[in-house]
């Protein structure tokens, strides 16, 4: 499979070797020191080999991100609607994409970092920026606009408290989200106040004000209080496990921290579907593709409520995305112990599902042209702040944004065989500007433009 | 339960737990200086500190994939890592269970060989600390910084002959390997009855190089650097059609790789339903680079219709793979073959268990104990069963693979008793609790039958009567008698 390639073409090791040279800081010479594109006004916003228009204007301001951790197959969710009614029905209000491809489909420390960084680093903790940090950092906003929500901080070898801010020396801590792991902090037996549980579970390199950090404790204490933490009543019931109840618990605080804090985004980070072969090793849980689809069930429910609950209220409803990638698939075949599990060279490990609900996207729009795990993070960056994620390798999927945003066509971004396009700057300024005068003309010919 | 350590055991383990805390611990303490806050509530010994928590460098509890896996703690202290996935009411600790679940700790990893060349070995130490259960041989992956999992090698780690703690690592580098710095990313190390532990460059210190990076080497420059994998060029199928447990498939694929060159290609072809799929292995045509031919016949009773080439998987040289898929690849679409087939010899049911049995209802540590279990099929025959018994809190299981008490071909029988038939639907196969597993009542939990039409099913103890309250009690004879074994309460 090939794409359409401009006069030079840039194959994956001189790829990665700009990857390097990225990662030194020098990242493709396309903004300045103070995040500024450095090329000529009005020439666009560059993400790999493919130019967006500035300022698109999207109607987004709220975005809850829900990452299917540690892996889920189509075929169990989204064109499943026995196992998943809620999410099949939903798909008629979105864009779906079919054929979401990730080059690996073992390692969930590395994926998962990969999805939220857009780059393939391995490394559990991202070396790179996530969407959350491209977004604060470009669109603004303090940290309690940024929001990341977990079951656990640890689970079967995976750290996942540690994700929601990278190493990467431009970004880092600062421009992280306030990050609440729910078997940290609400349980029954919580003796601690709002105020002991943040300062011991809330980074305080985030740059909350003591205002905002206040209002975070006061939010703890009343969730607590209130035990608002408890998922609500489902046809398939909450696993009464750590992992599975922490899943439940995250996709019920969403709501809430939306409403209460009308954050920029929200980043929920489903663990527990790993419990489709997480018996290996682990011989006190009785896990395996049962348990799988009845949590697949359960948290079908419980995100059908959460985009039910947005759609309810007059404000969200007009302003609030919902994304949905699930981190890697799941093998084709259960095997013979009941699990299953995830390997390369499976199809429905390596190839998911990808929807998106919200104000600026196409609604019944089903996209089979294949994408990449990696396009996740400048495909949000852009949706939230109108601007690229300078590190990530991925491309922005223009298919899923309503026409009336002119964006242009999606350009696979380099695979193993996939080569990276060039952007000819030159070309694009020169047409801009021809553009621009033909405007000029008609407006003082004619005396009308745009 | 009463705690039934020795003091011994307390003092083994706490001596060990101080130095290696001592060790782990001093970096967080450096970062607590600094940052005095968070303290533990008036009057509390720190309730949010679990036995899974330590605090992390931004002054915040952090996770269990930080710590050194458990050997700080106290046995009142310590919830064994797969009890930590129970809701905190139902957490069992170390001092709750008998044996010793503790996993074995990495306390130092250094790469001896700080520069190499494609084509070189890599040479590593490490130091693993298990003194109940001796920690395995272990492999470590390692990846170039940059280039991610686009480029990785392994470093094979094996125990040394006299120094129980050491372990010499060696990898081979690949002449294809590109240039730059690799680092350690995971390592997985096991002992001898299952406990484990994963240990990451990015938290655990023993991984680290004084500034915090993880422990690596530099890979020099070179020009034949290779991390890309082959492409398809073609497909080809030269057979049309064949009769089920008949014909031969003959297919062939063109690959191409511009540097190090294709050396590997396999294929999954599967059925119309997918019910059905079979892997085949290609070989390559010699004098003739990138050309792979497969041959392979569908089994007796696999289904008919249109089967269809399903994965393309090629390797390089240089270890790269690519797959391809005939949803995603158009020249894939074509390759297709017809297979004949009676309905009536398609087998698509699974055996069946009838019953299941332990020999024995009582062992001794370390005495062996068969499993029989008797089975049955429609059409094909019984081909394989497997067992998973689980001691009495689930801390330790044990596969038990089972084998038909009919001979294989070229295997001796005794026919010093003429009347005694190979019995087919009779698999029998043994097991062994040792002293460092939890003691007490074990359970036949899960029991997988296939056919040979790789049909399978797994019976569960809580799911399946036929498998449902199979037990066996293995009790330690230095503490307690036979009678008393598989009593709760005091061991």
């Amino acid at each position: 499979m090939t794409a359409k390639t401009h006069s030079r073409t840039l194959d994956r090791r001189d790829f990665f070797k700009l990857g390097a040279a990225a990662s030194a800081g020098a990242v493709l010479s396309t903004r300045n020191a103070a995040g500024s594109p450095i090329f000529e006004a009005g020439a666009g916003i560059p993400q790999g080999g493919m130019v967006l228009p500035a300022n698109p204007g999207f109607k987004t301001k709220h975005l809850v991100t829900v990452i299917l951790g540690n892996g889920a197959r189509k075929i169990d969710v989204i064109d499943n609607p026995e196992h998943s009614p809620f999410q099949t029905k939903m798909a008629a209000e979105g864009t779906v994409f079919t054929e979401d491809y990730g080059e690996t489909a073992n390692l969930h420390g590395y994926m998962y970092s990969e999805v939220l960084s857009g780059v393939d680093a391995p490394a559990q903790r991202p070396r790179y920026p996530t969407w959350s940090e491209y977004i604060r950092k470009k669109a603004g906003g303090t940290a309690t606009d940024y929001w990341t929500l977990q079951g656990a901080s640890y689970y079967r070898a995976w750290t996942w408290d540690v994700k929601h801010f990278s190493q990467h020396p431009e970004y880092g801590v600062k421009h992280g989200s306030t990050s609440l792991t729910m078997n940290r902090i609400f349980y029954p037996e919580q003796k601690l106040t709002g105020a002991q549980l943040v300062d011991l579970n809330v980074e305080k390199g985030l740059g909350h004000t003591a205002k905002e950090r206040k209002q975070v404790e006061e939010f703890v204490d009343s969730v607590l209080a209130s035990k608002s933490y408890v998922p609500p009543s489902t046809r398939e019931p909450v696993i009464n496990r750590e992992i599975p109840y922490g899943d439940a618990q995250v996709l019920t605080l969403v709501p809430q921290i939306l409403k209460e804090f009308k954050p920029k985004s929200i980043t929920a980070q489903i663990l527990a579907l790993d419990d489709a072969h997480a018996d290996f090793g682990f011989w006190d849980y009785n896990t395996d593709y049962w348990e799988y689809i009845k949590h697949i069930k359960t948290t079908d429910e419980l995100i059908g409520n959460l985009w039910r609950q947005i759609q309810a209220d007059a404000y969200l409803r007009d302003t609030t995305a919902l994304v949905i990638r699930p981190e890697c698939g799941r093998d084709d075949e259960v095997n013979i112990y009941g699990q299953l599990g995830h390997s390369p060279g499976n199809y429905y490990a390596h190839y998911v599902w990808f929807m998106a609900l919200g104000p600026d996207f196409k609604k019944g729009h089903t996209v089979t042209e294949r994408v990449q795990r990696r396009d996740v993070v400048p495909t949000l960056t852009y949706l939230m702040s109108g601007e690229n994620a300078e590190f990530a390798t991925g491309h922005v999927r223009t298919q899923m944004f309503k026409d009336e945003y002119n964006l242009p066509k999606y350009i696979l971004p380099p695979t193993a065989e996939v080569k990276e396009p060039a952007v000819d700057w030159e070309k694009i300024v020169e047409e801009r500007r021809t553009a621009e005068k033909v405007k000029e003309f008609a407006r003082s010919t004619v005396g009308y433009g745009d | 339960m009463p705690s039934q350590f020795s003091n011994a055991k307390h003092l083994a383990v706490g001596l060990l737990a101080a130095g290696v805390a001592l060790f782990l611990l001093g970096g967080f303490a450096a970062a607590q200086e600094q940052e005095a806050e968070p303290k533990p509530p008036e009057g509390q010994t720190h309730p949010l500190l679990e036995p899974h928590d330590v605090l992390n460098e931004f002054g915040v509890i952090s996770s269990s994939g930080h710590d050194d896996g458990g050997w700080g703690l106290e046995p009142e202290l310590r919830v064994p890592e797969q009890y930590q996935y129970r809701r905190r009411d139902q957490q069992l600790k170390e001092v709750d269970l008998t044996g010793n679940q503790l996993p074995p700790i990495l306390t130092e990893m250094r790469v001896l060989s700080k520069e190499v060349a494609p084509g070189d070995e890599v040479r590593a130490i490490a130091r693993v600390v298990s003194p109940y259960n001796e920690a395995q041989s272990f492999v470590s992956l390692f990846y170039n910084r940059e280039l991610g999992r686009a480029a990785t090698m392994y470093i094979n780690f094996q125990p040394h002959e006299s120094d129980d703690t050491l372990f010499l690592g060696r990898g081979k580098l690949s002449r294809f390997a590109a240039p730059g710095r690799y680092v350690v990313g995971t390592t997985i190390i096991a002992d001898k009855v299952g406990d484990r532990k994963a240990y990451w460059a990015d938290f655990h210190k023993a991984m680290q190089e004084e500034d915090g990076s993880p422990v690596g080497f530099q890979v020099t420059e070179s020009d034949s650097v290779d991390i890309t994998a082959p492409t398809l060029k073609s497909v080809s199928v030269e057979t049309e059609r064949v009769r089920a447990g008949g014909g031969l498939i003959k297919y062939s694929v063109v690959a191409e790789d511009d540097v190090s060159g294709a050396t590997e290609a396999e294929t999954i072809w599967v059925s119309p339903s997918g019910y059905h799929q079979i892997r085949s292995t290609m070989v390559m045509v010699g004098g003739q680079p990138g050309l792979f031919k497969g041959v392979l016949q569908i089994p007796q009773w696999y289904e008919g219709g249109e089967w269809q080439l399903m994965r393309i998987t090629l390797k390089d040289n240089a270890t790269n793979i690519r797959y391809y898929f005939n949803r995603t690849e158009p020249m894939m679409e074509a390759a297709t073959v017809q297979v004949d087939q009676e309905k009536e010899m398609v087998d698509q049911v699974p055996a069946k268990i009838l019953a299941a049995q332990f020999t024995k209802k009582q062992a001794k540590l370390g005495e062996r104990v068969g499993l029989t279990v008797l089975a049955e099929d429609n059409l094909s025959g019984v081909f394989s069963i497997e067992g998973y018994v689980r001691s009495p809190n689930g801390a330790d299981a044990l596969k038990v693979k089972l084998k038909s008490m009919t001979p294989e071909a070229g295997e001796f029988v005794d026919v010093n008793r003429p009347s005694k038939l190979p019995e087919p639907n009779i698999w029998t196969g043994n097991f062994t609790v040792t002293d460092t597993m939890e003691w007490g009542e074990w359970e036949l939990v899960r029991l997988g039958v296939s056919d040979e039409a790789r049909n399978f099913y797994t019976y569960y103890e809580d799911r399946d009567a036929e498998i449902d309250g199979i037990t066996v009690n293995f009790y330690n004879e230095d503490t307690e008698t036979a009678e008393e074994g598989g009593k709760e309460g005091a061991r």
